[in-house]
């Protein structure tokens, strides 16, 4: 689950086309960053987790992000109202610090934002293979080589953690133990490990760069692609959605102020 | 001609600025008619590799290097040709396949070559259907590559080349690293390939016993130089030269040069054709052929085992049931090999051992203590474990200093130290290059390395997982030596083998593990002759005990386990007869 971040479910997400999700995103994440106030940064996040489900994305991979962001999320939340500084009803003061009720409210703000846009990231992982999203990318206009780097560096993720798995029991097993103390201690103990890591890394990439060779990578030959991504009727209606909100509510925020303020 | 090769010479560039080059082929001259199916033998560092490198177009373009003399692949000069062109002629499959799958799903792996050739997306459809279909792989399309066992994975290998369908192909090793059953699943892709004729097809591997049974021609290749070329028969009867080269021969081509008074009406590769050769021969021999075969002494071992594995359960993370109550006791001074197929639970077995992984439910004892709450640190003093690939634990900048670090964790220092790690670099004959790092040598010093490293720790019990995986026949001999020297010296040594006629000849007891559970036990001489049980876990006998349970129906005694034994049965009665 680690390093295949997909939901094998058929959801109505997993069949857009990449470059429709790439546009939901990325509108999603402007509006996180023009809108201030906090309901609606709340309805913003709110709405990507009925985006989520209604695409049969489990609970508990959702639940696996919040887990992630949780230490974040709670520091922020309580550091934030001590160095906001913002005017507003006080609640208490102790030496230096003011905290004022609008200080809480931004803090869950800046809160809100930090989750909703880690959870759009997540929403084009959960929902997209691998590959399609690299050529999703490539249609975009990102070279072909730069498209075969990206997908081949998240191919090899799990096979180098693999291998430094293996690296790690191969040290153990001669008495090897990362060596309590210091930060500089800590690296020079991972060295029996790293070096070994970087040895494979090194002759991986050599092997690599031969079978790409024997397979017509850099025959400087034109390609096809064989299941290439399409737009289809609904990438069409999603996007002309997302265009419609996306307008009406940047109009709304700039034209009318909606959202312009904290509360 | 597929192949032309006429006064080959390679050599790489030196290894640091001013040391010489390195040259590794010395003349090389070679024609390969189109259709042929060739094998290539040599023993490590015989060029064999950077051969295959050569043809692929890939040196010197990729490596470096100065190449003289013509190599003409499918009309093609491949030495000026770029690799990714030269590809439609000539496709090479690397020796690991993990290196050269890059793709999300097996139906994509095998489409990305076609996607090169700017094929249109309805024949590529189809040429991969059919690719998928040659090897074997049908019905496997949206798995992901690295979810695959080792042999399917180099079906696939196989597969992404199949379906550009170039004239020649080329495999470095097709049979390194596998279990017998996927052996015999790539055995068959490559005997259809054969069959068909479709296209040249040059393979580079060690495994004798195979190259008798596939090849058409055989060429032997040593020191950089083309040394005996010939029908698979002809080659293999050059028994003594090819103990010389270091290259493996099969069984029965050894069998056939040790039993005197042998009237050769055929030369015989396989266990059934020297039946065919041996059968009618029986009758003279046979007054004499009840001298029952001298039995192997049953060694005394200490009472206390040294490993006492009791009820082990363990599941790993993904859900996979690897152990499952599994018990094994082993005496202390026991040589035991552990056989079965891959993914039957012998490495996570193994890795209990030394407190890598513990048992969910169940017990170690090693040494007679629990092994539960002592760390892997503290059992390395007593079980050495030698892992399947060296370059897992190689990292240090001389080779002294790898045979010294698991000496200096065990907190051994000063001049006990560097005796111990001087003797180990003796006995493993690495002194020449105790200053060299490790991870420039060979394949096979790296390994010996990697035993030298465990030797100086001075452990009572040994486990190797796979040791001999990729390792020529005289690395194969040192290592088998130095193994039978530890056990004589009374050390315990558990062998993780796919090997049989490695533990037909050294083990005093075999284990089948397999699904988790111990499922063949016993002397070798019980359980490497049950062809029937050992079939159900994708095991078949060595060759010399197929051929004594082909003879013992005529009383020829049974089982033979080596050849050795078979010769001495053989002999004693032919001796007898004369008499």
């Amino acid at each position: 689950m680690l390093f295949d971040l997909y939901v094998h479910t058929d959801g109505w997400l997993q069949r857009l086309d990449p470059r429709t999700k790439i546009a939901l995103v990325l509108c999603g994440a402007a509006l996180f960053v023009v809108m201030n106030h906090l309901l609606v940064l709340l309805a913003l996040l709110v709405l990507i987790h009925v985006m989520l489900l209604s695409s049969r994305v489990p609970l508990r991979q959702i639940a696996w992000v919040w887990r992630q962001l949780l230490r974040v999320v709670i520091i922020i939340v309580l550091i934030w109202p001590f160095f906001a500084r913002l005017a507003g009803p006080e609640i208490f003061s102790i030496g230096p610090f003011t905290v004022t009720w609008t200080s809480v409210w931004a803090g869950l703000a800046t809160a809100t934002r930090v989750v909703g846009m880690s959870l759009l990231f997540f929403v084009i992982l959960f929902t997209t293979r691998q590959n399609e999203l690299v050529r999703g990318l490539v249609r975009l206009g990102l070279p072909f080589e730069w498209g075969l780097t990206l997908s081949m560096a998240l191919r090899f993720i799990p096979t180098f953690s693999q291998t430094a798995a293996q690296i790690r029991d191969a040290q153990a097993a001669r008495g090897w133990q990362v060596d309590r103390g210091d930060i500089v201690g800590r690296l020079r103990g991972m060295t029996p490990v790293l070096v070994a890591l970087i040895i494979d890394v090194l002759r991986t990439g050599d092997t690599l760069g031969m079978a790409l060779a024997v397979r017509g990578v850099g025959s400087g030959r034109p390609r096809t692609v064989w299941r290439d991504i399409s737009l289809r009727r609904a990438d069409w209606v999603v996007l002309a959605l997302i265009a419609l909100i996306f307008a009406l509510l940047i109009y709304l925020r700039f034209a009318r102020g909606f959202g312009a303020e904290l509360i | 001609m597929s192949v032309h090769l006429d006064d080959l010479h390679f050599s790489y560039p030196p290894i640091s600025a001013g040391a010489p080059a390195v040259e590794v082929l010395h003349g090389v001259t070679l024609d390969v008619p189109a259709g042929q199916s060739l094998a290539i033998m040599g023993p490590t560092s015989s060029g064999k590799s950077t051969l295959a490198l050569v043809l692929a177009g890939l040196a010197p373009s990729m490596t470096g290097g100065v190449l003289t003399g013509q190599v003409q692949v499918n009309g093609q000069d491949a030495a000026a040709t770029p690799a990714a062109v030269l590809s439609a002629s000539l496709g090479i499959v690397f020796q690991e396949p993990e290196r050269q799958l890059f793709n999300m799903t097996v139906a994509e792996e095998v489409a990305f070559s076609l996607e090169g050739l700017a094929l249109p997306p309805q024949e590529i459809g189809e040429r991969v259907e059919l690719a998928l279909a040659q090897v074997g792989l049908t019905g496997l399309e949206e798995r992901s590559p690295w979810q695959l066992s080792g042999g399917q994975q180099k079906r696939l290998a196989i597969a992404t080349l199949l379906a550009i369908r170039p004239p020649i192909l080329l495999l470095d090793e097709p049979m390194a690293g596998l279990d017998p059953a996927a052996r015999r699943e790539v055995a068959a892709v490559l005997a259809d390939l054969r069959r068909t004729a479709a296209a040249t097809v040059i393979v580079l591997e060690k495994d004798a016993e195979f190259v008798a049974r596939w090849a058409e021609r055989v060429v032997i290749l040593a020191a950089g130089q083309v040394v005996l070329d010939g029908t698979p028969t002809a080659v293999f009867t050059e028994v003594e030269r090819l103990h010389e080269l270091g290259v493996a021969v099969p069984q029965m081509a050894e069998l056939a040069a040790r039993l005197p008074n042998l009237v050769a009406s055929a030369p015989f590769l396989t266990a059934r054709q020297a039946a065919a050769v041996l059968v009618p021969q029986l009758p003279t021999l046979a007054p004499n052929l009840h001298s029952p075969l001298p039995t192997r002494q049953p060694p005394v071992y200490a009472p206390q085992p040294a490993i006492d594995v009791r009820e082990a359960t363990f599941r790993y993370e993904n859900g996979t049931l690897a152990l499952d109550r599994l018990s094994l006791a082993v005496p202390a001074g026991q040589f035991v090999a552990i056989l079965g197929r891959n993914g039957g639970g012998k490495s996570t077995l193994a890795r209990h051992l030394n407190g890598l992984l513990r048992p969910q439910s169940g017990a170690v004892a090693i040494g007679g203590e629990p092994s539960a709450g002592r760390r892997v640190g503290e059992l390395a003093r007593e079980v050495g474990y030698v892992f399947q690939n060296p370059d897992r634990q190689i990292f240090a900048t001389s080779v002294r200093e790898e045979v010294a670090y698991g000496v200096r964790n065990l907190g051994v220092i000063g001049q006990e130290a560097g005796q111990r790690v001087d003797e180990a670099l003796t006995v493993f004959d690495l002194t020449a290059v105790a200053e060299t790092p490790p991870a420039v040598l060979g394949y096979g010093l790296r390994r010996l390395v990697t035993l030298a490293s465990v030797w100086a720790m001075q452990p009572p019990i040994w486990v190797l997982d796979e040791p001999t995986t990729g390792l020529d026949v005289r690395y194969t001999g040192i290592l088998m030596d130095r193994l039978r020297s530890l056990h004589e010296r009374g050390n315990t040594i558990l062998f993780i083998t796919h090997d049989l006629r490695l533990a037909a000849e050294f083990a005093e007891r075999v284990v089948v593990v397999d699904g988790g559970q111990t499922v063949l036990d016993g002397p070798p001489a019980a359980v490497l002759s049950d062809a029937v049980a050992l079939s159900s876990f994708g095991l078949r006998p060595p060759p010399v005990t197929r051929l004594s349970a082909l003879l013992a129906p005529y009383s020829f005694p049974h089982p033979t386990l080596t050849v050795e034994e078979f010769a001495a049965a053989w002999s004693s009665a032919a001796g007898n007869g004369e008499r």
